[in-house]
């Protein structure tokens, strides 16, 4: 018999109790009421831009295909044949016509739909429907900017729209670094990184602002001495924020105009402001910062960051580096080359995060000591103009947010 | 930098360079491998198999000048590397040597097997790593010395899922 979890006692505003990070139990119920009730990201819609393109991902522990049908319509359904629950697609992406199961030839449609199925004289009058046994849907799909959420087994309580209210002005200052507004995910490269620790330490990780100068210290003195990158810990640095729904931001800086002429080549700036016009584009290319879509996503400055639990206790992240479309060369190599500096399994940062979550694995194996803390800055925080939740970039209110709506949603799941 | 045309390098003489820097690398006299490149020298391992993959337009796993080598040499060295601790023992072994002479360039091609272990973990039971590459040394002679005009490796499974490399390989 299982006893419902006092998830507002687990999650509370100031601190995580440790078994969220360890416990079997926990990790079916996030299954359940996050990863298979709640918007998911699964694509961009750069990464299947043709009729018949697909890509494999994972819905929490669940494989999925996102495709694109002739129509252009674009679709999630589950990756198990609903004969004899074989994965139909064994690739990550291609071009297909239809998805054709190879132990027994059942063949689906790029909306799911079973189209065929081999030798179908060996079934008698009433023993195959094929309106019942196609690809299992996703309840919901949509996309904002070309960022393709799912839901897979309920519609969500929220719409797209709302869910992302208040991060929105990122989102759109992410895509507008392209002087068209348009970026292609993952065709530059893929880095596929594991560690052995919960999921949720990538949530958090990928908006702290606390850590970089500890953990990232070697590397932000060659990024400062070589790379034209601003010390944001002498002045530029800006805030943390809670932008609603478990969504948040590290806004990494915000550069005065002098500085952004610094920070990139004129050429470029002249580009931008052709394109979006001197305050959009002075706006835009004065900000960095790390924006986590919760669950799963996070887009950083190069990469669109997918976090991907394989079990309480490992988590596979992906890096997908984005390309800018229609800018200079210069700037998209520049995107290559400080991406790989930090980033890379090789690189000046990431192989130090992932020491410190996998120290964080073994740390969190002492139960009694039960209380993982996220209570700094809690005092001072303010409140913007959009009742958006503030602090210092190195206080702790990014890192306070996905758990207001990890309560919401893990006690809203109990209710069904 | 001036390549005499008619230097050539025997399958031996090619061995027993990789057989040298496989050793400086394993014994960690790092510095004394960095002497082996060029000025002008590149060390870049691919993210891709593709032959063709343009640097500039597709991330690599590491593409350093010598200015970044330098820096990555200090990073390591520096004790601030945290992936690093404790550091890693490697085991370079090299075979299937083959070499040629292009335009004044001896380039070495050569398949790597790669062992690393890290020992001393709080955590224990650290798995020993096998690693598998393609490399390509490319060689030019300056004081009479043999140098790397550049260093690349091409791991089998550079796409794939890959826990840490924060060693020198």
């Amino acid at each position: 018999m299982t006893v419902e979890r006092d998830y507002d006692d687990l999650a509370r505003i100031d601190r995580t109790h440790v078994s969220l990070y360890n416990d079997q139990g926990v990790y079916s119920d996030e299954m359940e009421r996050i990863f298979y009730r709640s918007w998911i990201y699964v694509a961009h819609e750069s990464e299947i831009p043709n009729p018949g393109d697909y890509k494999t991902t994972f819905m929490g522990d669940v494989p999925v295909i996102v495709t694109r049908s002739e129509n252009n319509e674009i679709n999630v359904v589950i990756n198990r044949c609903t004969h004899r629950g074989v994965a139909v697609c064994p690739l990550e992406k291609g071009n297909t016509p239809s998805f054709v199961c190879q132990y027994h030839g059942w063949e689906f449609g790029m909306d799911g739909e079973l189209l065929a199925v081999s030798m179908p004289r060996g079934y008698n009058e009433g023993e195959l429907d094929f309106k019942s046994l196609g690809l299992v849907s996703a309840k919901k799909v949509e996309s904002y900017r070309g960022i393709i959420f799912a839901s897979l087994l309920s519609v969500p309580d929220i719409s797209l729209d709302e869910k992302l209210r208040g991060v929105k002005e990122y989102i759109d200052m992410y895509m507008d670094f392209s002087p068209v507004g348009e970026i292609v995910v993952g065709n530059s490269g893929v880095n596929k990184h594991y560690y052995n620790a919960n999921w949720k330490i990538q949530t958090e990780g990928s908006v702290e602002g606390y850590h970089a100068p500890v953990t990232h210290a070697t590397a932000f003195d060659i990024m400062i001495r070589k790379m034209g990158m601003p010390d944001n810990y002498q002045g530029y640095g800006t805030k943390g924020m809670d932008g609603g729904y478990g969504n948040n931001l590290l806004e990494v800086y915000s550069l005065p105009d002098e500085a952004v002429y610094k920070r990139w080549p004129a050429e470029y700036i002249d580009l931008m402001i052709e394109k979006h016009g001197k305050e959009r584009a002075m706006h835009v290319l004065r900000h960095r910062f790390n924006l986590v879509i919760f669950p799963n996503l996070a887009l950083l400055e190069y990469q669109f960051r997918v976090i991907r639990p394989m079990g309480v206790d490992k988590t596979e992240v992906r890096m997908y580096h984005t390309m800018l479309k229609d800018a200079p060369d210069e700037i998209n190599t520049r995107r290559v080359r400080e991406h790989e500096f930090f980033y890379s399994p090789a690189a000046f940062g990431g192989p130090d995060d992932y020491a410190m979550f996998d120290r964080a694995g073994q740390g969190m194996k002492a139960e009694m000591v039960p209380w993982i803390l996220f209570n700094r800055g809690i005092k001072s925080e303010e409140v913007d103009e959009h009742g958006r939740r503030y602090g210092g970039h190195t206080q702790e209110t990014q890192q306070r947010a996905p758990y207001f709506e990890y309560r919401r949603l893990m006690k809203l799941g109990s209710q069904s | 930098m001036s390549a005499n045309n008619s230097e050539q390098m025997t399958r031996a003489e090619a061995e027993d360079f990789l057989f040298a820097e496989a050793c400086l690398l394993d014994q960690g006299e790092v510095n004394e491998w960095r002497k082996l490149f060029t000025a002008d020298a590149l060390y870049w391992l691919p993210y891709s198999r593709d032959v063709n993959v343009d640097p500039t337009k597709h991330v690599s796993i590491i593409y350093d000048d010598m200015e970044m080598l330098d820096e990555r040499i200090k990073r390591l060295q520096s004790g601030a590397c945290h992936a690093q601790i404790p550091g890693s023992r490697t085991q370079h072994s090299v075979n299937n040597v083959r070499v040629k002479t292009v335009d004044g360039v001896v380039i070495i091609d050569s398949y790597l097997t790669l062992h690393e272990y890290r020992a001393n973990r709080q955590d224990r039971f650290y798995p020993l790593q096998t690693m598998a590459a393609n490399c390509e040394h490319k060689l030019v002679k300056q004081d009479g010395e043999w140098k790397m005009t550049s260093k690349k490796v091409v791991l089998l499974n550079c796409d794939g899922e890959i826990y840490d490399l924060s060693f020198l390989i």
